[in-house]
């Protein structure tokens, strides 16, 4: 994995970390808006103020891909959901979309489906999840119980 | 948990990443400014997109209070007139003529949004946590709903926003407000969805309870045409809040709660007149309805002034300052108080921080 180092330039921490960012927030909002809230927060991010003094700036771009997923997307994921059930017959899904992950991923909240991708997919312990969250371990662990039980059905 | 639960996780996240799409492109700056290397825009007023601003807006006065020069478009961007649709739930509210700048797959910033913290109450010399408005720009696309997004900054989930010295949200972590929507045949009553959490209330006791409450209903109730809330939890009223148990199943106001307050609130973001001149207003209950203010510069008070609010000495009334100095700078702090009828004391002081620009960023209250 590309990790950025000092002295980079925006884009070169962008590239360092874009693929990273874009499978986060498709955990977060699916593959339909990801990449929209991977630009937006990036943005975000590179124009805070406080942006030049970022020291863990993976951290920082995660909480900020974060923030414009609740900011903007909350229910974007559902309301897709529901567009696919209400499409006509003949709508044929894209390949790639897997209906009944992103229906057990509906079911969790935001801060959730972070959890849970972060402590799944990139195997990172509880402190690494917390941190890149903005969080305390204890929450972590809070949403990995809550999310546990939202996908019984899942797990059953 | 057993170890079949961690297989199918690991397996449900697999399935969920190999559905990820190719990251975007490096986005492009994006400038909608009117100096330097910022990108958003400064005037809070575009909150309130009511009739005024349209008018102002429609004649081309886009920034009115906090900025003298027009917005400026970056090369390589798109400039185009476009109608800005701010909503509120279901009600679409088209201000017309506002330009938005846009580069390929960026989103304009959608405006100032107002958050209403809560002083520190041992700033006030008397008790009770003052109000006092501070204008924000909001990340997001044109349809922002500004009242929601100020809402949810009261209530961030699990990333503390970064509040001016002196002041903090009651609003504890945990809380969620998932939506806020116009009550059907109440186009003034806005109706905020809440988590489950919000039941248990600040966990703070009675005054934090009624802070947050007051937080929550002021920051709702910025839109001009929305004067009344309601809470639903799991779209039920909320009939049992807090440490007492208080009853919101009906709408609430700016009035409801108001007593447990301090004296004196600040109702607007401090702002600039036409002639670059500090306004402040606000609501008080105070001795024959007096309110003084004071500029403070590194200690010193270069300033002072007072008012006579519309009403006082055991009711509420509207107090403004237009001052006639523009002796501020980022260091200064400006105090409305009131002076103890028995020993010309301060009383119900509120310490106002000062911001340049006029606009507080609360969106980068990361931590590294």
């Amino acid at each position: 994995m590309l990790t950025a180092k000092v002295g980079m330039n925006n884009e070169e921490i962008y590239r360092s970390y874009a693929d990273e960012l874009t499978r986060y927030a498709t955990g977060l909002v699916g593959p339909f808006d990801a990449t929209d809230v991977v630009t937006d927060g990036c943005l975000k991010a590179f124009n805070a103020k406080s942006w030049p003094d970022v020291t863990n700036r993976r951290a920082y771009l995660y909480r900020a891909v974060f923030s414009v997923a609740q900011d903007h997307h909350r229910s974007t994921l559902s309301r897709r959901l529901r567009e696919m059930k209400t499409a006509k017959p003949e709508a044929v899904l894209p390949q790639y979309v897997d209906i009944d992950v992103l229906r057990a991923i509906d079911r969790l909240s935001l801060q959730q489906r972070a959890a849970v991708v972060l402590t799944y997919w990139n195997d990172l312990p509880l402190e690494e999840v917390a941190d890149r969250m903005g969080i305390s371990t204890g929450a972590v662990k809070s949403h990995l119980a809550r999310a546990r039980k939202r996908l019984q059905e899942w797990l059953r | 948990m057993n170890p079949g639960d961690e297989k199918k996780l690991k397996d449900l996240t697999d399935r969920l990443m190999a559905m990820s799409p190719e990251p975007p492109p490096f986005p492009e700056e994006t400038v909608v400014t009117s100096s330097g290397n910022q990108t958003r825009r400064t005037s809070p007023f575009l909150v309130f997109a009511g009739a005024a601003a349209v008018v102002l807006l429609a004649i081309g006065i886009p920034f009115l209070f906090f900025d003298n020069e027009p917005p400026v478009a970056a090369p390589d961007t798109t400039t185009s007139t476009t109608s800005t649709v701010t909503t509120l739930g279901e009600t679409t509210t088209t201000i017309p003529g506002e330009t938005t700048t846009t580069s390929d797959g960026q989103i304009p910033i959608a405006g100032d949004a107002i958050v209403y913290l809560a002083q520190s109450p041992e700033n006030s010399f008397t008790g009770n946590p003052a109000l006092v408005a501070f204008a924000t720009p909001a990340f997001g696309p044109p349809d922002t709903d500004l009242t929601l997004y100020a809402l949810q900054l009261l209530a961030p989930v699990d990333v503390p926003i970064s509040a001016p010295d002196g002041f903090f949200s009651a609003v504890p972590e945990g809380v969620e407000i998932y939506s806020a929507r116009i009550a059907e045949g109440a186009p003034n009553a806005v109706i905020l969805e809440m988590s489950e959490t919000f039941l248990d209330g600040s966990g703070t006791g009675l005054l934090g309870d009624f802070t947050m409450l007051n937080q929550l209903i002021y920051t709702a109730t910025q839109h001009p045409d929305i004067d009344e809330v309601q809470f639903i939890v799991n779209n039920q009223p909320v009939t049992e809040f807090g440490t007492e148990g208080l009853d919101l199943s009906g709408s609430v106001n700016r009035e409801t709660f108001r007593d447990e307050l301090n004296l004196i609130n600040i109702t607007q973001p401090v702002m600039f007149n036409s002639d670059g001149l500090p306004v402040v207003e606000g609501i008080s209950n105070t001795f024959e309805a007096t309110v003084f203010l004071q500029i403070v510069n590194n200690g010193s008070i270069d300033y002072t002034d007072f008012t006579t609010a519309t009403c006082g000495s055991g009711c509420w009334g509207d107090f403004s300052f237009s001052l006639d100095t523009p002796a501020l700078n980022e260091d200064s702090l400006i105090w409305v108080l009131s002076e103890s009828a028995e020993d010309g004391q301060p009383q119900f002081v509120v310490v106002i921080p000062v911001s340049p620009t006029g606009t507080w960023d609360f969106s980068g209250g990361f931590t590294n």
